[in-house]
């Protein structure tokens, strides 16, 4: 039963509420009006101050939208007072075993390699045994195989992680790059895997699904040295990217890894990409089988004619 | 205790057995606490004396200054607190050996003296001394010491190397170590002093059974599940691996943790049915956090969880009076 | 003068929020990992506190009693928010450090039972004055804890290294356990204080009395 003396005792009390929030609203409004400018400008001054830590030489950045991943917030694609390229910085927020988030700005050469990695914004105390007094990650060489005991490990784990995240975003992306293309194939890779090759401007048909493009190399002279093939094969962790070389007599004389998403590939090539038949380790025998099948499909297509 | 056996001795003399007046118990068994760790110490030797041999003097000296901390901290607790001195009951000297047998053989000589401090002073003497600590004393001590300095309880030197003086860390088998079977079984391999050799662990637990001290309930159960689930379903996929279990069974103190730890009277249950709960308990635990946790350890923290559920089991598991009330009153 | 002296006693020891009153433990075990954060936190809770508790005050005539908890939650967690985004422009690695517990002093209970206890029942003074003291209170709590927790854990205070490069801290006390053990030990310490100060004052009221007692028999 409502009588007019309730309604009015309510709506009272409602009222009074609505002015309350109203007021405090208010004040909310005021501060964040005054304050807003200022952490506007304090956020852009800590990514500049970022990106000029890891990449010295930096000039300019651009925010590149078509770089996404899980934990990225924006990528900038950073560039010297020429223009050159110097790489990417990926604004980036990993999350560490205790459950904080560690904001992280990583550097990514041109390559696809992390070079750099500053410490924007943390909650662990310990965090600091890790970085310089810059805040940057003093361990970036070390990423792979470093013994590291327990709890140290935990906040490590956030950095070696997000490292590993960010180059398997670049490294998925080189890898759709070069897939599916009529194979791109690079003057420095041509010399790597045939010496003495001046022309690779011919191109021959593809015969299989797994093979983006075939080459033929040829000397000075316009003797054919012989082919280079660009193969995809299915790795540990994704596809990579493979340039074989093929002698005329159908066989592969050599294997270059141009882009992967094996975080064991470091086993089985030198610094140049290189296969260098390494012997195999635990789940990498995979890898290993991925170079090997690419090797083995790639001799049965006996291009060049069987001998 | 000794007024009563004061007691018991002036009303023989009157009343020259034909009227018993003390109160009951009237059937005494002649175990007392001293006797019984006692025992303990002695199923404890033959890992101790191996030790010894596979890692050399820190291998002695880290269990003997764990005993001696230990003994001194309860009887300088109790003296503090004014409570009566009872480190002749051996319990603290017990307490101590099995902290000094979590040890690696290195000579961080703190870290059996902060272990013990912290197990007699905070887990045994601050909830009420013997009998009303609710986890296992050595056990809580060895997390406390690994989470605290985990570089230093993980510094295993290499079995039988006695050329190295400065301890680097070498692999155990659990950090993969490449041992074979025969040898993880007998012990000529890396790890905690008192943990490596699964032999004469089992030797000492079924002396210990031999001897009435602890029942088979809980290391049956305990060993039993994860001898199971480690069969079935070995990490790692796959399925029926008896050497993956072999494995499993013989590494990380498990075998230790069985027989010497989860038996602890104070923090495991009293019935027979109980103590199966309990160590399949301390089983299931054990597999799901070394297939899936993200410290190297697994035994010492099923066996503290499982710990404090006890007082549930024991509930759960009470055995029925006949007359009185209805429904466990 | 005088009262506002014994609010101040009052808040920081006696009738300690944290301490006393187990008030505010989350941020007490959360934000202590350093005497620099900890200080951080105790002084924004302190600045919120003393605002909330002179703003619900000085409306406690208007505030209705039946949404009393909603308004006091609204004021409360307006105030947070202003020192939320001034933090954020003016003491960024503060705000860095403290993260999600500074909005996390809306719900830190000290705050509401200050609120529902003393500011809505008060004047505006002696509110505000309540408020500095409950919020020193819970600041020097939180220093207490912390700076166990961080010589003990991290071998430093306030960032400083106190035992050089030898010294390998006990890692727990840096984690969540470690908070744990060290805030129970502050408080059985702090009580086995309270009480030895309670025992004397009945010590000393007992030996008055039998003097009284003693006088009125010979009288």
């Amino acid at each position: 039963m409502v009588n007019k003396k309730t309604a009015w005792h309510v709506t009272n009390i409602a009222l009074r509420l609505l002015v309350i929030c109203l007021v405090v609203a208010a004040l909310t409004a005021l501060v964040y009006a005054v304050t807003v400018d200022t952490i506007a400008k304090g956020e852009q001054e800590r990514k500049e101050n970022a990106i000029r830590l890891i990449f010295t030489e930096a000039d300019s950045f651009t925010e590149d939208p078509s770089i996404v991943g899980e934990g990225v917030n924006a990528v900038y694609a950073v560039a010297d007072a020429n223009g050159a390229p110097l790489g990417w910085c990926v604004d980036y927020t990993g999350v560490s075993e205790y459950g904080g988030d560690v904001g992280m700005m990583i550097g990514v050469g041109t390559d696809g390699r992390v070079l750099g990695l500053q410490v924007i914004s943390h909650a662990e105390t310990f965090i600091d045994r890790y970085l310089d007094g810059e805040n940057r990650y003093t361990g970036v060489e070390k990423t792979y195989g470093v013994d590291l005991s327990a709890g140290a490990t935990m906040s490590y784990n956030a950095i070696r992680n997000a490292i590993a995240a960010v180059e398997k975003i670049f490294a998925t992306r080189k890898v759709a790059e070069l897939d599916g293309d009529d194979g791109v194939f690079q003057k420095e890779q041509i010399d790597l895997l045939f010496s003495g090759a001046a022309d690779f401007s011919q191109r021959e048909d593809v015969i299989d699904s797994n093979v983006n493009g075939i080459c033929l190399v040829k000397n000075a002279d316009g003797v054919l040295l012989g082919r280079c093939v660009s193969y995809t094969s299915l790795g540990y962790g994704g596809d990579m990217e493979l340039l074989l070389s093929v002698l005329p007599t159908g066989k592969v004389d050599g294997v270059l890894v141009a882009a992967h998403l094996d975080s064991e590939m470091f086993h089985y090539t030198n610094d140049n990409g290189l296969y260098n038949g390494a012997d195999a380790v635990a789940g990498a025998t995979r890898s290993h089988r991925a170079i090997q099948n690419a090797i083995t499909a790639v001799e049965a297509l006996q291009l060049g004619g069987a001998q | 205790m000794n007024e009563q056996k004061n007691q018991a001795t002036v009303t023989e003399n009157f009343y020259d057995g034909l009227l018993t007046v003390t109160p009951s118990p009237h059937i005494k068994h002649t175990a007392t606490t001293t006797k019984v760790m006692a025992e303990v110490l002695i199923a404890l030797i033959p890992a101790f004396v191996w030790g010894v041999i596979v890692f050399g003097l820190n291998a002695f000296l880290m269990p003997a200054i764990a005993v001696a901390a230990s003994v001194l901290f309860e009887f300088l607790t109790q003296k503090l607190l004014k409570k009566p001195v009872t480190v002749g009951d051996l319990s603290a000297a017990v307490t101590g050996l099995l902290l000094g047998f979590n040890l690696p053989a290195s000579d961080s000589y703190f870290l059996p003296v902060v272990g013990a401090a912290f197990a007699i002073v905070v887990v045994k003497q601050l909830f009420g001394g013997i009998g009303k600590n609710f986890v296992n004393p050595a056990l809580a001590a060895r997390v406390f010491l690994f989470l605290s300095w985990p570089d230093k309880m993980a510094a295993f030197p290499a079995p039988f190397d006695r050329a190295v003086v400065d301890a680097v860390a070498s692999a155990t088998p659990r950090s993969g170590a490449a041992v074979s079977l025969m040898d993880l079984f007998l012990g000529k391999c890396g790890g905690s002093i008192g943990e490596i050799s699964v032999l004469l662990l089992l030797i000492g637990g079924i002396y210990l059974m031999v001897r009435g001290i602890i029942t088979w309930h809980i290391p049956v159960a305990y060993l039993g599940t994860v001898a199971l689930i480690t069969l079935l379903f070995p990490q790692g996929g796959g399925f029926f691996d008896p050497s993956f279990m072999l494995f499993e069974l013989c590494s990380g103190g498990l075998v230790l943790g069985a027989f010497f730890m989860a038996t602890d009277y104070v923090t495991s249950p009293i019935t027979g049915k109980g103590r199966l709960i309990f160590g399949v308990g301390c089983g299931l635990l054990t597999v799901f956090l070394r297939y899936f946790g993200a410290y190297p350890e697994g035994v010492s923290f099923a066996i503290l969880v499982m710990n404090c559920l006890v007082w549930y089991i024991d509930k759960l598991t009470r055995p029925r009076v006949f007359g009185g009330a209805r429904h466990g009153q | 003068m005088k009262g506002f002296l014994k609010q101040l006693k009052e808040g920081i020891l006696d009738n300690n929020p944290t301490l006393v009153q187990l008030l505010g433990m989350c941020p007490t075990l959360a934000t202590t990992t350093s005497v620099k954060n900890a200080i951080g936190m105790g002084l924004a809770a302190t600045v919120v506190l003393i605002f909330s508790n002179l703003f619900i005050s000085l409306l406690r005539k208007f505030i209705p009693k039946q949404v009393r908890i909603a308004a006091f939650i609204v004021i409360i967690s307006g105030f947070v928010t202003m020192v939320e985004l001034l933090m954020k422009a003016f003491v960024y690695s503060l705000y860095q450090s403290l993260g999600i517990f500074i909005p996390l002093i809306v719900v830190n209970c000290i705050i509401l039972a200050r609120a529902e206890a003393y500011a809505s029942k008060n004047k505006v003074l002696p509110s505000a004055v309540d408020g500095l003291a409950m919020g020193l209170g819970f600041t020097f709590a939180l220093i207490l804890v912390a700076t166990v927790r961080e010589i003990v854990g991290n071998g430093t205070f306030m960032g400083l290294s106190l035992f050089g490069d030898g010294y390998a801290p006990a890692l727990l006390f840096i984690m969540p356990a470690g908070a744990f053990l060290t805030l129970g030990f502050v408080i059985a310490a702090v009580q086995k204080i309270r009480n030895m100060g309670q025992d004397k004052e009945r010590m000393e009221k007992l030996s008055k009395l039998e003097e009284e007692a003693e006088k009125e028999e010979t009288v």
